[in-house]
């Protein structure tokens, strides 16, 4: 039915993410998260706006992040529950945070990916980001989720962020809706 | 050895109390629990007092004081007597309506306890030889005892009756800890006085018996195990928080096997990019966390198994090959049957958070065992099993997917 095995993450990786968490545990108080609260810290971190936007995405992505100069795309399945959608983009903000690099995009090639109702753009995303750089990812996001479950805010987890004004305006500025 | 126990228990059950009717008495202004504040000091001061007069040196000094015999023994019963009435009304005040209507079930017998108090007393008890120990000498002393722990184990009766309802009604697991252990509390308390009470007709029929000193015993025991209850269900909420979530370990770690057989299943059609182990102990740790992270998988697989699905009905095939960065996906008819179903009863996860997801994936895995159960009674039930060995259920299923 399938070959070959996906690995774990190796010890390497586990101990450069713990190090990596422990960084932004001294500059973030997770006692405190919200979603949103956490997407405004990663954007002044970044010195970038982040732009949540619901999309209908294929079989095998969940969640896409692309960048432009000064504002970071982060799609998430149109179709998930809220309490899946706030983990995709959880784990959107946690490749970021991992120092991962993605697709540069402009808004014409953004319009474009949307149009293809992302069909290019998972061979593109595909090559950027590396199993590795997902396992990396996915121990942050959990390691994160962790740390709100210590400080019961595990409800925090079921909120997603919902841009619906701030989605329609990047369709018009891409020329996707009138 | 004994007295320094008597001592430390009676001081650790002081300093609770206290400090419990503080935190109430600073809350006073706040709220509008001043008249109940000032009912439950009133209700301690006349237990401590029952209490206080029943130690034997301080009897035998009250009866001198007054020049009555068993004055400090009649002034116990009366102040224990008013004290139980108080009890058993506070512990139901905030059932309305019927706690308030239950108010003259306990005020009625007590005027009336109170008044075969003062008959047995004065017409009998008073011209009688000071009596400290705790056993009847004659009827008199039998039927004081007796109305005594009567009317104790009988105003528990009431509370009992009412929590009970009340337990039945509320499903939240905090109230519900909180009342059953009240309720534990009143009927340990009740078992204790109907104890004193076998055994003050006991010790009347055989003085000395030893059946009679054992049932003492008993009831002692019973009001020692009422006083722990006791101060256990005065902790605080968050205490309370803490050990619903200890108690609700075995339920969650059920809960997670399900999730975990769910994902397992799924695990042979569409493995996922990402895995994050586990060990028992994690997971016994931090329930709730694996919980989240079963169901966020289950998620991802379902939704991979559908697009799968979906490609397979787009481009009319009756088998799967897909390579992804590390592995090859290929069904067969059997397993592209499997993903069908799977997919379908996955179908329509609730969005009304973790609790809600976790108990429709739970339903969904007790379908699939009720499943395999028939598969395996059925004559062909082997050659599923051998499609199964075929797939190779692998790893942790602790897992979640995402390749973006």
């Amino acid at each position: 039915m399938k070959q070959s095995n996906n690995a774990a993450p190796s010890v390497d990786i586990d101990q450069r993410i713990a190090e990596r968490f422990q960084q932004i545990s001294d500059r973030y108080d997770f006692s405190h998260f919200t979603l949103p609260g956490f997407i405004a810290w990663v954007e002044k971190e970044r010195e970038k706006s982040i732009q949540m936007t619901a999309w209908a995405m294929p079989a095998t992505i969940f969640g896409a992040w692309m960048e432009e100069d000064d504002t970071d795309y982060i799609f998430y399945h149109k179709q998930a529950i809220p309490l899946h959608k706030a983990h995709i983009q959880l784990h959107e903000l946690a490749h970021m945070l991992c120092g991962h690099k993605t697709i540069k995009v402009t808004k014409e090639t953004l319009a474009q990916i949307l149009i293809d109702k992302f069909s290019a753009a998972e061979l593109l995303l595909r090559s950027t980001k590396s199993n590795q750089e997902e396992q990396e990812a996915e121990l942050l996001t959990s390691l994160i989720q962790e740390q709100l479950h210590r400080y019961t805010r595990q409800d925090e987890l079921t909120k997603v962020v919902i841009a619906d004004e701030e989605q329609r305006k990047l369709f018009i500025a891409l020329g996707l809706l009138d | 050895m004994r007295t320094f126990l008597t001592i430390a228990s009676s001081l650790a059950l002081w300093v609770l109390v206290v400090t419990k009717f503080n935190a109430m008495w600073r809350r006073r202004h706040e709220s509008d629990h001043g008249p109940l504040v000032s009912r439950v000091w009133l209700t301690a001061v006349f237990l401590g007092t029952s209490l206080l007069l029943l130690v034997d040196d301080i009897q035998l000094a009250v009866g001198q004081a007054v020049g009555m015999n068993n004055f400090a023994w009649y002034l116990s019963y009366l102040a224990g007597s008013i004290a139980f009435q108080q009890v058993g009304y506070l512990s139901v005040r905030q059932y309305r309506p019927i706690g308030r209507k239950a108010r003259l079930l306990f005020a009625v017998p007590l005027v009336l306890l109170l008044i075969a108090f003062s008959v047995l007393y004065f017409g009998w008890l008073r011209w009688t030889p000071e009596w400290p120990a705790r056993s009847p000498r004659a009827w008199d002393d039998a039927l004081f005892m007796v109305l005594f722990f009567g009317y104790a184990g009988s105003v528990g009766i009431i509370p009992i009756l009412i929590q009970s309802i009340d337990y039945r009604q509320r499903p939240a697991q905090i109230v519900r800890l909180r009342t059953g252990l009240r309720i534990l509390t009143a009927l340990l308390a009740n078992v204790c006085f109907w104890l004193k009470v076998a055994y003050t007709i006991a010790a009347y029929r055989t003085p000395g018996s030893p059946f009679a000193e054992q049932l003492n015993q008993l009831a002692l025991l019973s009001m020692g195990a009422s006083a722990v209850f006791f101060s256990i269900q005065l902790a605080s909420h968050k205490t309370f928080v803490k050990m619903v979530d200890f108690l609700q370990i075995p339920k969650k770690m059920a809960a997670l096997d399900d999730l975990h057989f769910i994902q397992s299943r799924l695990l042979c059609l569409c493995p996922p990019v990402v895995s994050v182990e586990s060990t028992w102990w994690e997971q016994l740790r931090n329930p709730d966390r694996y919980l989240y992270r079963a169901a966020i998988s289950i998620l991802d697989s379902h939704k991979m198994l559908r697009g799968y699905l979906k490609r397979l009905e787009e481009k009319h095939e009756t088998r799967l090959v897909i390579n992804t960065d590390s592995e090859t996906i290929f069904w067969n008819q059997t397993d592209i049957a499997q993903a069908r179903q799977l997919c379908q009863l996955l179908q329509s996860p609730p969005e009304d958070g973790l609790e809600a997801l976790v108990a429709f994936y739970r339903h969904v895995a007790q379908h699939l065992r009720q499943q395999d159960e028939s598969l395996l009674a059925s004559p062909s039930g082997s050659h599923r099993l051998d499609n199964e060995s075929q797939a190779g259920v692998v790893q942790d299923p602790d897992m979640t997917a995402h390749p973006v």
